[in-house]
Order: structure tokens, then sequence, then C-alpha cells
């Protein structure tokens, strides 16, 4: 977590410009290094409660040092099964990021190797304050990064950015101090097996929404590059999910873990904004299919899947909204990335009217096609599995054991809810089918000689993403559920363990 | 791996291999080193296949794990865990739903037709797509079929299958838009993707419907423990995974797309309608057999005959021979549908295999008329093509006698098993349970649309090769090339003998006697009550008693030992036989009389108000896609430029004013 900020201050000393580079891919490649040995050391085949690993649970690696008294706020870090997927994400990304800088400009190296800290801090922080600390630093480093690349977001995409990201990372801070004070701890583990947890107090229910909101607006970023109107570094471009991915993290590790009663009162409200969410992009999509618009709402899509999985509480779903989160990183990774590299090479306002064709660039054209498959959920690549997963879960929360089942929810509302974001899919599907026809058969008026395909380097550094996209879509089991399968399983435990059981046993008979 | 096992995933990676290759060096292989490729990956497949096909008729118990497999030994069986679903009943790996290889006579046998006629289709499309300049496109999207295909019969869950079919889904959205460069090819993939995405949903529902009542998903666990699951859940899920199926099969009220798949080029044909995706479609409905509730059964008997009648009809209007052809096929995955439906399982497998080389065999060959005609697919413009291409006319006339259900072919056998399980079924549901006579529908439509089939066909070839020539450019330009006719020659001499020679009769049976070794074994392990012997699972068919080919102690492993039953079936088999003798005269009499000069009585009949307005409307497919295309597709559009509007003119503006309100309270 500490190194790449060490290496920030190395690359910043460095006295030749090949010494800059150099010092920054080094610094990436060590930290990828060091977060796939915290995977090997790492002891997936522990189950147990949603706890540390010393009191029998499944997270591990933890730290603790110092303490500040009165908002009981401390340095606590660790990795259990939810977290350790991003952070070997966050690291990939950083490395390829780095390898795919051109500039070789210390200050943006540098930078990109403080947004690595921040974000890494986000993920193995265990404690509420530090996570915010953490929170607010790659949103303010992320500002910093993109203010200097120059980009050519347009004034609308900045006002909208303002409100949702900085005032969200503002505001987080006295909600994290008063839960704290309010609870007597900062242990976001601690929190999550607070009494918070069995309140579906009006005060609950607001903190809970007060923090969703500012989670949604960190996994909502305004999608600038897919406007067509910025043409900067791809490397910037290709950190941009990492961002996003600090809110989804936010919402599947903070939001609903520490207030599940809350969301469980809300379960109607929040299926129904997210099948409106779907179906209003699915729409929107199938409205003007030209290729941007597309990948711009699937990745908006990805928003109303995750939030769903959270809020069904089943370990399918968890587990599907966790993939979804990382697959949908990986693709937009390689989407922004690819549409930067072809920025530099064709004019930005033709080339956002103008989809690329297989024929034209047909390499590009595969990285260009499997990135927004996977988003719209095609079989045997990354996106499917945690879509299918959510939707199985949905389906499972009519079963027996369910959390949902304590609410007011009936299985008709489970079903229909299921069956509705097939549709929202399904409709997605045939939006990236007609986008994909463009892809390959689209009307070519800017020649052969005007476009260009991006550098083998670049697609050299793309080709891991890619492959990644694919490797999680047909062979998920090792890639990821032996590794968050136990933690999902203790969390939904845990949460189910908090529930009412006078209530669950007559809504079993019911049943 | 057992052998047979190895040898069949092999068949499945070779069309895989050639797509990796295609996909990197297609270009630089050109015509027509690509498609030489191709093929030579289709033969490996083939090649592999028939070797598996004989290690695995081979007598003598072969031991794996612990278990016995071989023909009427049991199956081969392998899994890994890949999804995690929560708990369910008999997990092999717990909390995971398995994926992995399930091997048994039936896997043998679709496994010999389906690399077979692939092969012969990509040898085919080596002469025919050699003037295309995209040529290793269309060999490249192939092999993705292929691939797809072949994996969906080795699968051993129906989450795999259905992963696969989704796959299989973009294969042919890419292929019925191959020819992108044409308006109609793109709009008819648009369509196909729609249908077939449509079905996909239905089948995932039905997935997670039954992950979430049983939490399993492998098919010998899912019969093991069916009896234990609740019977609506299994009927909603049953319900769903079936109309996924018959959207693959491009059953009622999914057609459209099948006609749209006929813009693809000619030899797609051969994976897209009669022994690929559809086939697929029959091939799920077949491995789910014992989870199917008495309802659905009901529906897709119902469904069936519904698409045999329409099929029929449309097919006997058609001036575009493709179209014909299809529609003749469809028909046929009809049967299918409708002998799962009654219960006639081995007799739906006995055709699918049957009509998977005859079909091909007729697409084939009405290939190349067209390939030879310059693209022309007008019957009305072909004629007297009998001499310039004698070959082709004597194989498609092959493929009509024996489509035709000509005694002694081989589609005639496994049509009247069908007919003879479905008379047995009206017979068992009128007699015994007292229901409507409306049963019976079931088998008269079907037997009457046999006759109509005949007609369609013998129309088809009459109009085709005999008469004067109606265009003498087509006439004169018409020629025959060897590699067009060397696959059709091939698939004409297995549609006579198609089911003697693979002896598909043994290991259908044998299938079902592996299926009951696998579902008793998984039963005992996870403590479940085993099923009886006698009724349930596999059970439930009717014997293959007609074809004479399952050994009497097979017959009576799988007999219904009830006598209203016995008597259904030989009632029914009786009927059948005396219907299916004239059926095929019945058909191609007419017609030869009615085209014997050509298109001069059917003009003369068309002068007829009532005849011409019929015609027009069985023309144009009862307008079906027109009546899709404005309930659903331009109503789906215009609610989605709804919703653009709203988001353009409502939501942006006042979410881009409230943003510049607090930008300038915090500033």
């Amino acid at each position: 977590m500490l190194l790449p900020a060490a290496g920030a201050a190395a690359v910043m000393a460095a006295p030749w410009k090949r010494a800059v580079k150099s010092t920054a891919v080094g610094v990436a490649v060590v930290n990828l290094i060091l977060a796939v040995l915290a995977l090997l050391i790492f002891d997936w085949r522990r189950s147990g409660t949603y706890d540390y690993a010393s009191q029998g649970g499944v997270v591990q690696l933890a730290e603790q040092s110092g303490r500040i008294p009165i908002i009981r706020c401390q340095y606590l870090v660790g990795v259990d099964g939810l977290s350790l997927p991003p952070i070997l994400l966050t690291c990939l990304i950083i490395a390829l990021a780095i390898g795919a800088d051109t500039s070789a400009d210390p200050r943006q190296l540098s930078r990109l190797l403080l947004l690595e800290t921040a974000l890494l801090g986000t993920l193995f922080s265990l404690d509420f304050v530090q996570f915010w600390f953490f929170f607010a630093a790659s949103a303010v480093i992320a500002r910093l990064l993109f203010a200097d690349q120059k980009l050519t977001w347009d004034r609308r995409d900045l006002i909208k950015q303002l409100p949702l990201v900085g005032i969200g990372s503002i505001l987080l801070l006295p909600i994290a101090a008063a839960l704290c004070i309010h609870q007597r701890t900062s242990d976001l583990i601690g929190l999550c097996a607070g009494p918070l947890r069995q309140s579906s107090q009006p005060t609950s229910i607001i903190l809970f929404l007060l923090l969703l909101a500012i989670m949604l607006g960190r996994m909502m970023r305004p999608l600038g590059p897919l406007r067509g109107r910025g043409a900067s570094d791809p490397s910037m471009y290709m950190v941009i999910p990492l961002i996003s991915l600090g809110g989804a993290y936010g919402v599947l590790r903070i939001v609903f873990p520490i207030f599940p009663n809350a969301a469980i009162a809300l379960w109607p409200l929040i299926a129904a904004g997210a099948i409106v969410w779907i179906f209003w992009h699915a729409m929107s999509a199938l409205a003007k299919p030209d290729v941007p618009r597309v990948i711009a709402r699937l990745v908006k899509m990805q928003t109303g899947i995750i939030i769903l999985g959270a809020a069904t509480m089943t370990a399918s779903a968890i587990n599907g909204a966790w993939i979804t989160m990382c697959a949908a990183a990986l693709a937009q990774a390689v989407i922004l990335s690819l549409i930067a590299a072809l920025g530099r090479l064709t004019p930005a306002p033709e080339r956002a009217s103008e989809p690329m064709t297989s024929r034209a660039a047909p390499i590009d054209g595969v990285f260009a096609t499997v990135a927004p498959l996977s988003l719209a959920g095609l079989p045997l690549l990354g996106g499917f599995v945690g879509h299918f997963l959510v939707v199985v879960g949905i389906f499972s929360a009519t079963r027996a054991d369910s959390i949902l089942l304590d609410s007011n929810v009936t299985n008709s509302d489970l079903v229909s809810t299921a069956m509705l974001v097939c549709l929202g899919l399904l409709l997605f599907a045939i939006a990236t089918a007609f986008c994909l026809q463009r892809l390959i058969a689209g009307n070519w008026k800017l020649g052969p000689r005007r476009f260009s395909q991006v550098s083998p380097r670049h697609l050299a550094i793309l080709s891991p993403l890619a492959i990644l996209i694919v490797l999680l879509g047909v062979l998920p089991t090792p890639m990821f559920f032996t590794i968050t399968g136990t933690t999902a399983s203790a969390m939904f435990d845990s949460m189910k363990g908090r529930i009412d059981q006078s209530k669950v046993a007559s809504r079993r008979i019911s049943h | 791996m057992p052998a047979p096992a190895a040898l069949l995933v092999f068949a499945t990676l070779c069309p895989l291999a050639a797509f990796v290759l295609l996909l990197g060096l297609g270009r630089r292989l050109g015509t027509p080193l690509a498609g030489w490729s191709a093929t030579f990956f289709s033969l490996l497949s083939f090649a592999a296949s028939l070797l598996a096909l004989v290690i695995w008729c081979n007598p003598g118990g072969r031991h794996f794990h612990g278990t016995t497999w071989g023909i009427r030994e049991g199956p081969i069986y392998l899994t890994m865990a890949w999804l995690p679903i929560g708990p369910g009943i008999a997990q092999e790996h717990g909390g995971f739903a398995d994926v992995g290889i399930y091997v048994d006579s039936l896997t043998i046998a679709m496994f010999a037709m389906a690399t077979l006629v692939a092969a012969a289709a990509s040898a085919f499309a080596t002469g025919s797509m050699r003037r295309d300049a995209d040529n290793p496109r269309f060999f490249l999207i192939h092999a993705l079929l292929c691939f797809s295909i072949f994996a969906i019969f080795i699968a051993s869950s129906i989450l795999q299958i259905a992963l696969f079919w989704c796959f299989a889904g973009l294969g042919v959205f890419l292929m019925v838009g191959f020819w992108n460069g044409a308006t109609a090819a793109r709009q008819a993939s648009t369509r196909t993707f729609c249908i077939l995405a449509a079905s996909d949903a239905l089948l995932l529902i039905g997935i997670s419907l039954l992950i979430a009542s049983a939490g399993n998903l492998s098919f010998p666990q899912l019969w093991a423990s069916v009896g234990m699951l609740g019977s609506s859940h299994v009927t909603i899920a049953g319900i769903f995974i079936s109309l996924g199926a018959l959207g693959r099969a491009g059953q009622f009220p999914f057609h459209p797309w099948w006609t749209d798949a006929t813009e693809a080029p000619s030899p797609a044909g051969v994976t897209l309608h009669s022994a690929g995706i559809a086939a697929c479609g029959v091939y799920l409905l077949a491995r789910i057999f014992p989870i199917l509730t008495a309802d659905v059964h009901l529906l897709l008997a119902i469904t069936g005959t519904v698409t045999v009648v329409l099929s029929a009809l449309i097919a006997v209007a058609q001036s575009d021979i493709r179209r014909a052809l299809a529609y003749i096929v469809l028909a046929q995955i009809g049967y299918m549908v409708l002998g799962i439906g009654v219960g006639s399982w081995a007799g739906a497998l006995f055709h699918l295999i049957t009509c998977g080389f005859i079909g091909s065999l007729l697409l084939l060959a009405g290939g190349a008329v067209i390939w030879s005609a310059d693209h022309q697919r007008d019957l009305r413009r072909f004629g007297g093509l009998w001499k310039r291409m004698p070959v082709t006319a004597s194989t498609f006339a092959v493929g009509v006698l024996s489509m035709a259900g000509f005694p002694f072919f081989a589609a005639h056998s496994s049509r009247m098993l069908i007919l003879a399980d479905t008379a047995a079924f009206a017979t068992l549901a009128t007699n015994t349970f007292e229901r409507s006579g409306m049963y019976w529908a079931l088998f008269v439509l079907p037997a009457m649309s046999s006759c109509l089939i005949a007609f369609a066909l013998v129309r088809c070839w009459m109009l085709t090769f005999v008469g004067r020539p109606r265009n003498r450019k087509i006439h004169q330009k018409a020629v025959e090339i060897s590699t067009l006719w060397t696959p059709l020659l091939l698939l004409a001499v297995i549609s006579i003998f198609a089911g003697s020679l693979l002896g598909v009769a043994d290991l259908l049976a044998g299938s079902i006697k592996e299926s009951n070794i696998q579902m008793q074994m998984i039963a005992r392990q996870a403590g479940i009550a085993p099923l009886s012997q006698t009724t349930g699972g596999f059970n439930n068919a009717w014997p293959m008693a007609a074809t004479g080919a399952a050994s009497a102690g097979d017959a009576a492993d799988v007999s219904i030992n009830l006598s209203p039953a016995a008597f259904a079936q030989s009632h029914g088999q009786a009927l059948a036989r005396g219907w299916e003798m004239w059926t095929w005269m019945i058909g191609c009499v007419p017609a030869a009389i009615l085209y014997r000069r050509g298109l001069k009585i059917a003009r003369r009949l068309r002068r007829n108000r009532i005849a011409r307005a019929l015609g027009i409307w069985l023309g144009n497919e009862m307008y079906f896609v027109e009546t899709y295309e404005w309930l659903l597709g331009r109503t789906t559009i215009a609610m989605a430029h709804l919703f653009l509007w709203f988001e353009r003119f409502i939501i942006e503006p006042l979410t881009s004013r409230l943003a510049e309100m607090l930008r300038r309270v915090f500033a």
C-alpha cells in the first residue's frame, strides 16, 4: 500500500528522464508481485465468521497500530476474499497504465503511483475514517491527474463531477465520524456486527441512503472519453474504472453490511430503482445504437446490477455483484484505453460518429468486441458470470433461508424482479448486437489510410486485460470463487445471524 | 480420461483450432486454402467421432473411477465445480454448479451425425464460396458454430448447454448477416438475434428457477432428484427451459428466425437448420425428458403439431427454393418436438439423426442449384436442370424420396415411430384417461401434413429439374463441380441407410439403459429414494419396439408394464404403419402430375380468387414477420425513443441545473 507512495517520491527525485520511467515501472511491477505474493499467502480455504482470523474469521493479514481516542480512529488494514481480487486488479491496471505511458513525465507518473497508494488504501482499510481518508485522497489525486492532462471533458461533465465525487467525499467524513462516535468503534468489521445492523429506524435509513448516494456518485463518474471529445494519454483513461471501482467496493463492503436491515426495509425501492436504471439505459441504447453510446450505457448498467446484487443479500448475489464489479472494471479499462489510443490517431469528432470497422482495424476490432460483449453479458466472458449469479441470487432469495423473507418482499416480487432484469439484459444484448453490426459493417467514411491501428505495444498492454476477461468467463472458479466464496458466505451468514429468527421461522412455515 | 471422451473432446476442439487459425491467418491463407484448412479440421473431428463410436460399441466392460462405461454398460461422466450457487440436492461439489463431460450412446450418435454433416458442409463450401471475397470469414464463423454445437452435445449440464447456446447465437447472428452489404441480410440477422436472445433469456430464467428449487443443473443429478422437487416448481422451470429449446428449434411462435436464416450462405443451412442449432434444441429436450411434467409434455406436443401444420402449409406455397426446403426441414423438427411431447423419446432422436443427414442433403443440393443459377432462388425461374446437373438432380431425388417417407428409406421408419407413439398417446388419453377427443388432433394433423410435405418436396424437385427451362441464362450457365457433388453423393448414400448404418436404434436403446444406470448410482450415493424400475425418468417414454432394433431384454427394461399402454402402443403402430405406407404416394403423385409441365396447371389453378389469396397469404409466410415487427420491434423502438426524449429534455437539463446550483453554492 505504501510502496507506490515511496515510489512516487523516488520518481520525482529521479535525475534523468529514462530513470523516471524505469523507476515508475519498477515500483509498479514490484507492487504487482507483492500483490500476487499476498494471493499466495492468503489462505482461501479458511472458512468461518465474518471476523478477523485471530477470532476464527476470514479476514487475514490484519495489522493494527495507533489510535485517535475521540473517534477511535486507528491504522487498521487487512485482506479478505472480497478485497483481494480488486487489489490485484488495481496493481495490474496501474502497472499496465504506467507501461502504456509515453510521456515519461515525472509529475504524471508520480501521481499515478500516488493514486495506486490511495486506491489500495481504500481496499486495505478496515477502519472507517482511514477508509474515508484514502477514498477522498483517490478522488483528489485523480482530479489532479486528469486536470494535468488537460482532458477536454466539457463543462457539463465537470460540474456534474463536482457534486457527485467532491461533495460525496466531503460528506463521507461527518457520516463516518458520527457512526464511529455512536458505535464507539471505527473498525469496519465491528461496525458490521454492531447494533446498527438490527436497526431499521429512520436515522439508519437516512444514513444508509446518504452512504449509498455517496458511493453511487463515485461509481457513476461521467464517462467523458466515451463522448468522443478526449484524446489524451491512454494510460490515464485506463485508470478511470479503478476510481469507479472504489465506489462499488464501498457499496458492497460498507453500505449494505453495516445497514442490512435498512436495506431490507428499502428493498422494493432499491430493486425498483435498479430495474428502472437498467431499463432506462437499455432503452436509450436501443434508441441510438451507435458504438460509444451503447458502450457508455453498458457501463452505467453495471451499476444497477451491482446494487441489485448487493441489495438481494444472498451468497450468490453478493458473489455476482463482486464479479460484475471486477469484470466491468476490466472491460472498461480495455475500452477506454482503446478509445484514447484511437483518439490520437483519428480526429475525435469524426471518430465519435464513425464506428470502427473490422476491416479497417481487425485486431482493435477483436478488443473492441470482446470488452462490450463482456459488459453485455455474453457467456464465456467475465460479465456473464456476474450477471447470471445476480439473477440466480434473486431467484435464490425465494428460498426459506433468505434474509429478504424477513421483510415484506414476497416470492412473486423477487421472481418478477429477476425476470425484469433478464428482460433488461435482453434489450441490452439487442442493442449490443446493433453495435456489433456497425463494428463489422459500419459505413466507412474515413477510409483505411486515416484509420490506422493502435501500436503493437499498446495492444500488448491490453492483451492481459482481454485474456483476464475471457479467463474470468471460462474458468471463474479458480480465478475468483475460491477467493471470494468463503468471504461472501461468511458475510451472508453474518447478516443472516442478525435477523429476527422467530420471524424467519414463521415465514418458513408459510413458505 | 477414457478414450471415447478424449476423442470427443478432441473432436470438439478441432473447430476451435480452425477458428483460432482462421482468426489469425485467415486472410493470409485466402481462397481456397482457408476453406481447405477448415475442412481438414472438420474431417479430423469426424475421424475422432468415428473412432469414438467404434471404441464405444466394442463389447466388454471398461472401468473408470470405479464405474463401467460402454454401450449398455454406463456413461462416462466427468465434472468440475464452476459457479457457486449455494446448497442443493445431490451436488457433486458442494455449493457449486458443475460443468463437465457426459458421454453416452446418444452423445456418440449425435457426434457421428453432426461431425459428418459439418465436414460435408465445409467441403461443399470450399466450392460454393470460392467466388466470395470474404471466403475466410465464412469458414471462421462456421468453425465457431461447429465448436459451439459440438460443445453442447458433450455437455453434462443445462448450464453448460445454455453457455454454448448463447455463444452459438452470436455465430448465427454473424452467419445470417454474412452478406452484410445487403439490407435484407442485416435486417434478417437482427431479427434472428432478437428471437434467439429472447429464447436464451427464457432458458436462463428456467435455469435460475431450477437452481432455486433443486440447486443442481447436471443431467444425471437432475434425473435422480426430480422426485424430490415440487411439481409446480419443476413444471414452471420446465416450461421456461422448453420455451428456450423451442426457440432454438425454430418452433412456433419463434419460427420467423428460421426463414431469416436462409439469408446465410447455403452451406450454413446445415449448421443452422438441419443438424446444428435446431438439433441442439431437440437434444436439450431429450436430455431433460425425465424432468418434464405432463403439462410440459402436452405443451410440447401441441407446439410440435402447430409447427408441423404451419410449416407444411407454408412450404407448399413457397417460390424460393431455400425457404421451401427450410420449412420442410422445420416440419421435421416439429415432428421431433411432437415426439418428445408424446413420449416418443427414441422416435424423436431417431428422426433427428436421420433428418440430420437428409435435411443436410436437401439443403446442400438446393445450395448447389442456387450456386449454379448465380444466386437465383426462385423456383419459377428454374426448370429442365436435370440434363445440366444430373448428379445433383439424382441426389436431390434421393433426399426427396427419403424425406417424403418412401418405404425402406431412413426417414420412413423414424417418422413412423413418432406417429405410432402419437397415436398410442391419443389412444391412451382418450380410452384410459377419458380425455377429450381433441387429443387425436395430435396424430391426425401431423399425419395429414406429411402428405403436404411430400407434395412440397416433389414440387421443388419437379420445378427445378423437370420440364422446359424457364430461364435460358440460368439453364445455360448451370454446371456441376466435383467439390459440390462429392458431399452430396456421400450424404445421399447415408440418407438411404442412415438408421441401420450407424446402428442408431441400438445406440438410443443403449443410451436409456446407461442413463438409468447413472441415475440410480447417483440416487444411491446421495441417499435419494431411487426411481421406480418401471415408471419415472426415461421409462416414461414409449419403448422402441417399432424398429425392432432393441433387444428383448431392453424392451422389457423400458416398457410400461400396463396393459392399456401396451394396447395403445400396438394400436398406434397399426395405425401409423398403415398411414406411412401410403402417405408419400398421396403427396408425391398429385405433385408430379400437377408440375409435370412446369407451372402451367398451377397457374390455371391460381386464377381462382380463393386459391390466389391463399397462395399469397402462405407465400408471405402468413405475415408472421410483419406482425412481429409491428407488435414488438416498432413498439420497442418507439418506447426507446420516448425514453431518450425524456432523458434529453427533462432529466439532463434538470441535473445540469442542479449541479450548476450546487457548484455556485460551494464556489
